[in-house]
């Protein structure tokens, strides 16, 4: 029943063995029936104390599951066919780059500290336009949306406002939303 | 009108001055070693039981960096001890207590910041404040409370005379071994964070004489930069502010998907399944 070649001169080791889970109840010395719960072998398989296995293999300790069988790494472009026991490849697998053109793109890895400036005087212009008005309803009425910090929020109510406001307003005033 | 309350009580920007303000914190807590060693979870809900390298509790707090070069061996150094004690461990050890750190709401002491030793040799003598260390509570000043010390550890080795030199030690600040002066009358005293008149700021005022202590410029100091608004961009890898703040969001009634491929030109060939509504 031992997994673990373990030390008969009453040494101490490093082997599993001698290191049980924190947890008693799991693998208390029952199995089958009288186990509480499924057995969870964490102590000695992936990931190790040392990160050492930094992608699952099917050959760590000869396991191979069945789960990786053929497991290639990459992303399968269709399946084996039970009945005729062919490969059938699906065009919705198959992955296609599409890559959009970034001429000219203005955006770089990292953001200038300057921007936190820029930042602070939005925030302190915006809180005193606040403060002024006595609303964010009012202040956002006197203030310039793109000079706004915080940004507005995107709200249903906003999305259905920019969408279809006009529609509605027109259509109300037409008439269509009488109780006739 | 819970917003506007809430937006009318002004923010606390001292809290976050610090010269290593932005050193990522995944990076400072990795060289600290407070990260978990193995994480067992799947305990059927229960929390995770975490593995540190050096538990956070255990962590020793000190006045440099914990990414310099001789804090970042002593914690490697440290960690190792670390595991063979628990890997040799026969009784209950006590963790030793926690570093009472100071809130950060209440630390008032900055670089460049007139200061007065109250103990040692040099007690009673106002300097400057060189560093500060919030995690250990202590500030070094500026050529007082010094110690004779080697400059350069084992150069004789390398053929290079020992050299000396008065090494600045740090004080404390919880336990008032300094104090910050008194711009009124150049005493010592304490500080605390205030409102000022209008109300719309914080300022640090002396609890004796209520006489506002300026936060030096020297305090908004970082690794990146002076000044801020003086950070000297990086050709081709800094995003200048105004690229960083153009808003170019359009809102459309559409989900993202849709969206993408609508720009990319992506046609969807497929006729959908019939869906019914009930």
């Amino acid at each position: 029943m031992k997994l673990v070649l373990v030390s008969t001169r009453g040494v101490r080791s490093l082997n599993s063995t001698n290191f049980p889970a924190p947890w008693p109840f799991v693998k208390k010395g029952a199995f089958g029936q009288r186990k509480i719960g499924p057995m969870n072998y964490e102590k000695f398989k992936w990931p190790g104390q040392n990160r050492e296995f930094p992608e699952l293999s099917p050959k760590f300790q000869k396991l191979n599951p069945k789960e990786l069988h053929r497991y290639t790494g990459v992303q399968a472009d269709g399946f084996h066919d039970e009945k005729t026991g062919e490969f059938v490849p699906v065009k919705e697998m198959r992955s296609e780059l599409v890559v959009p053109n970034l001429d000219g793109f203005k955006l770089r890895p990292y953001v200038s500290y300057r921007t936190d400036v820029q930042i602070e005087k939005r925030r302190v212009a915006y809180e005193k336009k606040v403060l002024e008005k006595g609303s964010e309803r009012l202040a956002d009425l006197h203030t310039v949306e793109d000079e706004r910090w915080p940004p507005p929020k995107m709200s249903a109510e906003t999305l259905f406002e920019l969408a279809y406001g006009d529609t509605v307003r027109s259509a109300y005033k037409e008439g269509k939303y009488g109780n006739k | 009108m819970l917003t506007s309350r809430a937006l009318r009580i002004p923010r606390k920007p001292f809290v976050d001055l610090d010269y290593a303000r932005h050193m990522p914190s995944a990076y400072v807590e990795r060289t600290k070693r407070t990260v978990p060693r193995k994480v067992f979870g799947d305990r059927f809900g229960a929390p995770d039981i975490k593995m540190y390298y050096v538990h956070p509790d255990d962590y020793v707090p000190s006045h440099r960096r914990p990414w310099e070069d001789k804090q970042i061996s002593s914690h490697l150094h440290r960690s190792d001890k670390y595991f063979s004690a628990q890997l040799s461990n026969q009784y209950f050890n006590l963790r030793r207590p926690k570093s009472e750190r100071m809130a950060d709401t209440e630390w008032t002491f900055f670089p460049g910041d007139l200061v007065q030793v109250m103990v040692g040799k040099d007690k009673g003598r106002q300097g400057l404040v060189l560093t500060t260390s919030r995690d250990s509570s202590d500030v070094i000043v500026d050529g007082l409370h010094t110690k004779l010390g080697e400059d350069m550890e084992g150069s004789e080795k390398l053929g290079v005379d020992k050299t000396l030199r008065w090494q600045e030690q740090p004080l404390s600040v919880s336990k008032k071994q300094v104090m910050l002066v008194d711009p009124n009358d150049e005493q010592p005293c304490e500080a605390r964070w205030q409102l000022n008149g209008p109300g719309d700021e914080y300022i640090r005022v002396s609890t004796r004489s209520g006489y506002e202590i300026p936060i030096p410029s020297q305090a908004k100091v970082t690794y990146e930069y002076l000044q801020p608004e003086n950070y000297i961009e990086v050709e081709g890898k800094d995003t200048p502010a105004d690229a960083v703040l153009e808003r170019t969001y359009m809102p459309k009634v559409a989900s993202f998907e849709q969206e993408i491929m609508e720009e990319m030109g992506i046609k969807e060939e497929r006729t959908p399944k019939p869906t019914f509504w009930y």
